[in-house]
């Protein structure tokens, strides 16, 4: 998902721990640190939603080290270098048995100019394809006609001997800023596996860090109730991230140090689908109002069904649970359940492709990265 | 009410709709800084002058600013504190020689702006009302939130090149912390302008003139003066060439970031643009430029359309404010009156702004950029002195010299926005800076 709409859900996360946290310890305590004595703790449940992508983008990105990094310029474009070194470092994990991992550098030209290249694996026929693409204008990725270069000069393949496991889409364009890194893993069977962006959605990405960042709460408001609501708003918000980011298809390494690998994700969609950020957020933003509303003094929506089933506001949790399941069904779920459809029915009728899971694997590790595209 | 009466009312929206259009092409003149001189003159005109047709005129005004001011961020570089993030993509339109199809994707956005405005803000008069109430005794944190938001979302711009892992964190944390930097510089000039700023006092509704003026415009036109481009013949498509999708995305996107910072307060149409621009996962410059059109007018015009609203009267922004001086809103009549002004005024700006683009897009690239720049230079300067006397120049003197930080190390420059969201936010979590800054 993108940045804000893991922020919103870390704050989505921190409003039902208020709201649990008001029912655990009575006289609306925590609400009332909110609205009267203006506390922010809520706060806290964007910033570590939000922080797993910080930690990667900000720090881990860094410590990544790379066995190759293939770095051209406009006047030194060389196709083969780029297949042969890719080729190389998949045999070099299955030979020596380790993860070898190869960086590809965009080609910058101007502040908003970039050669545009392509990588393929095929692996039936252990070739890597590199192909010199043409200059692009910016983040319009607009190619400039007369800028393509003769075959001869743009087109490169280098053969690799490994057994390759590759589950994304064939071609991997690099583009603009930062380009992608490829990771080669040996495994058991002796072939070898390819992975994107290696230094992402792995140990930040993980139920362990949510764990121990927790504590961070009692150092900011002490062992008292309002530091026991910190406490579980930093970890619950924290593990809203790797949540919603499991929706999608790249998974996340959940237990360090104890796991090492990826779990792939629910598949559900797409983590920078433009759908599903819009519709997490509607959610969220939903939820965020109907929590505001729960702990408010004043009731200024009531859900009918409290009323059909005669449920009173002093029996709070049942009041609760029924008003929100109410709302859900009334409010949340139908303007979701109608523009999906209506967006459907257009993909259909103007023949729009569904991606391959290839495709989509590959959209959405890039797609992070913004250097890259399928 | 007569037809008459509604003939004037209308000729009075396309009055100020003229008035507005005209003031808006001067760069770095905000409409807010005219409309003080314009209740100075009503409140001696008062007696003769109806306050509804008042109300009209002030909105024209206000319509047209929102629509117009896109000719000077994008043909002269002078944004303000909403037109800033058009700035680049905008820049290296003109360099292409389509700065009139960024105009037009602009005023398009604008105006599906000011059409969601007219008919959703009636449709949804309860569910806003009821939101407004939740929302209120929450302001703090919320607003605290979208500060926290804008300072951990940035990401470093570094492309990836390092020799080791401490020279990539050196490279990529250059732009953070400028940019942290920037928010915090400005952050004190602007409790130093809400607390005490040091503009003569018959000159303090124009107390942040000087520094939004230094922040956004001066510092995009030092950059300009500084950086050598040449701006080519522009070209006059016969279509924008946007796919409908990119028209529809920007335009939901950016009318709800528009709605999101005219509903609270500190939060500005740019800084509401652009978390819409994050909450809708956008890509590409089209659907960006759209989107920006749209949020700007939905923040500006929004916000006099929430002033009206039957079941809210949110005063939001300096002309509800100064409206409310002499106008009181009391009834639906009136409500549809502002809107059929809006969507009047909506109308006639659009295509104010195109003819003006149209006008300039085939002229601007005879004037050399530097003498461009350095005319657009001296008219702001002007400007500030003739509105907040020497001392209005050496708050935007300091002000540049913020603006100027994220744009040499290329950080966001949304982080200037601290001198507006910090001292309100202060303001409204109860907490009180100014002491430390000598300000009692």
């Amino acid at each position: 998902m993108k940045g804000f709409a893991h922020f919103l859900a870390g704050l989505t996360t921190a409003t039902f721990v208020v709201v649990i946290a008001n029912m655990y310890y009575g006289n609306n305590l925590i609400a009332n640190a909110i609205v009267q004595n203006k506390a922010l703790i809520i706060i806290l449940g964007g910033i570590f939603g939000i922080l797993p992508d910080t930690i990667d983008f900000r720090f881990a990105r860094y410590i990544q080290r790379h066995d190759y990094e293939v770095d051209m310029d406009e006047w030194n474009i060389d196709p083969k270098l780029v297949a042969e070194t890719l080729a190389k470092a998949i045999d070099q994990a299955a030979s020596e048995k380790r993860e070898v991992n190869v960086m590809l550098h965009t080609i910058k030209i101007s502040s908003d100019q970039w050669r545009q290249y392509s990588v393929q694996f095929d692996t039936e026929n252990k070739k890597v394809i590199c192909d010199i693409g043409p200059v692009i204008s910016g983040f319009e990725k607009r190619p400039y006609i007369n800028s393509y270069l003769p075959e001869s000069k743009s087109h490169a393949e280098a053969s690799f001997s490994a057994d390759l496991k590759y589950d994304y889409d064939k071609v991997t364009y690099v583009d603009i800023l930062s380009g992608p890194d490829f990771s080669f893993f040996p495994e058991e069977d002796g072939s070898v596996r390819a992975d994107f962006i290696p230094w992402h959605r792995r140990w930040a990405h993980s139920i362990t860090l949510g764990v121990m960042f927790a504590p961070l709460g009692f150092a900011i408001y002490g062992f008292t109730p309002l530091g026991w609501t910190a406490f579980w708003i930093i970890m619950l918000g924290f593990w809203s991230h790797i949540l919603t980011d499991h929706f999608g298809l790249m998974g996340s390494n959940m237990f360090p140090p104890f796991t090492t690998k990826r779990v792939p994700g629910f598949k559900v969609t797409r983590s920078m689908s433009t759908l599903a950020n819009v519709y997490t957020n509607y959610i969220n933003v939903l939820l965020i109002i109907f929590n505001m509303n729960a702990w408010s003094p004043v009731k200024y929506f009531e859900m009918p069904w409290t009323q059909m089933l005669n449920i009173s506001y002093s029996n709070y949790a049942e009041w609760y649970t029924v008003s929100l399941l109410n709302y859900i069904i009334y409010y949340v779920l139908p303007p979701v359940l109608i523009s999906y459809a209506i967006v459907l029915w257009i993909r259909r009728k103007m023949g729009v492709k569904e991606m391959t899971d290839e495709q989509a694997r590959s959209a959405e590790q890039l797609e992070e990265l913004g250097g890259a595209s399928v | 009410m007569t037809i008459e009466y509604l003939l004037m009312c209308i000729l009075f929206v396309v009055i100020g709709t003229l008035i507005g259009s005209a003031l808006s092409m001067l760069p770095g003149l905000h409409v807010y800084n005219v409309i003080g001189f314009f209740l100075l003159f009503y409140f001696t005109a008062g007696l003769v002058l109806d306050s509804m047709q008042m109300v009209l005129m002030l909105i024209g005004m206000l319509v047209s600013y929102a629509f117009v001011f896109t000719i000077p961020s994008i043909y002269f570089s002078a944004p303000d504190d909403s037109t800033m993030f058009v700035l680049m993509p905008s820049l290296r339109y003109l360099k292409e020689g389509r700065g009139h199809e960024a105009v037009v994707l602009i005023a398009t956005g604008a105006l599906i702006g000011v059409i969601a405005i007219t008919i959703f803000v009636p449709l949804f008069m309860g569910p806003l009302a009821i939101v407004w109430s939740i929302v209120q005794p929450n302001i703090h944190w919320i607003i605290g939130a979208v500060i926290a938001y804008m300072l951990v979302s940035e990401f470093p711009k570094d492309f990836g090149r390092h020799k080791n892992p401490l020279h990539g964190l050196k490279e990529g944390w250059k732009t953070i912390l400028a940019g942290y930097l920037t928010f915090f510089l400005s952050a004190i000039l602007g409790i130093i302008v809400f607390n005490k700023t040091i503009i003569p006092a018959d000159r303090a509704f124009q107390g942040l003139m000087a520094p939004l003026i230094g922040l956004f415009a001066t510092s995009s036109i030092i950059l300009n003066l500084i950086s050598k481009y040449e701006i080519p013949e522009q070209n006059i498509p016969k279509s924008i060439d946007a796919h409908p999708r990119e028209i529809v995305h920007g335009s939901v996107a950016g009318a709800s970031g528009g709605l999101f910072a005219a509903f609270l307060p500190a939060v500005t149409a740019g800084v509401g643009g652009y978390m819409a621009s994050h909450a809708f996962a956008q890509k590409g410059d089209k659907s960006f430029l759209v989107s920006m059109g749209a949020s700007r007018v939905v923040y500006y015009v929004g916000a006099i359309s929430l002033f009206f609203l039957p079941t809210l009267h949110l005063r939001r922004g300096a002309l509800a404010m100064g409206i409310n001086l002499f106008f009181t809103p009391e009834s639906v009549q009136q409500f549809y009156m502002v809107d059929m002004g809006i969507a009047i005024a909506g109308v006639i700006s659009f295509f104010m702004v195109i003819y003006a683009s149209r006008f300039l897009a085939t002229r601007i690239y005879r004037i050399n950029p530097k003498v461009l720049n350095l005319t657009v230079l001296g008219i702001v300067i002007a400007l500030v002195y003739f509105m907040t006397s020497w001392q209005g120049l050496l708050i935007m003197s300091v002000a540049t010299a913020i603006g100027l930080i994220p744009v040499l190390f290329n950080s966001r420059r949304s982080h200037c926005l601290a001198v507006i969201l910090v001292p309100i936010w202060l303001n409204m979590s109860g907490i009180s800076l100014g002491s430390l800054f000598g300000l009692w």
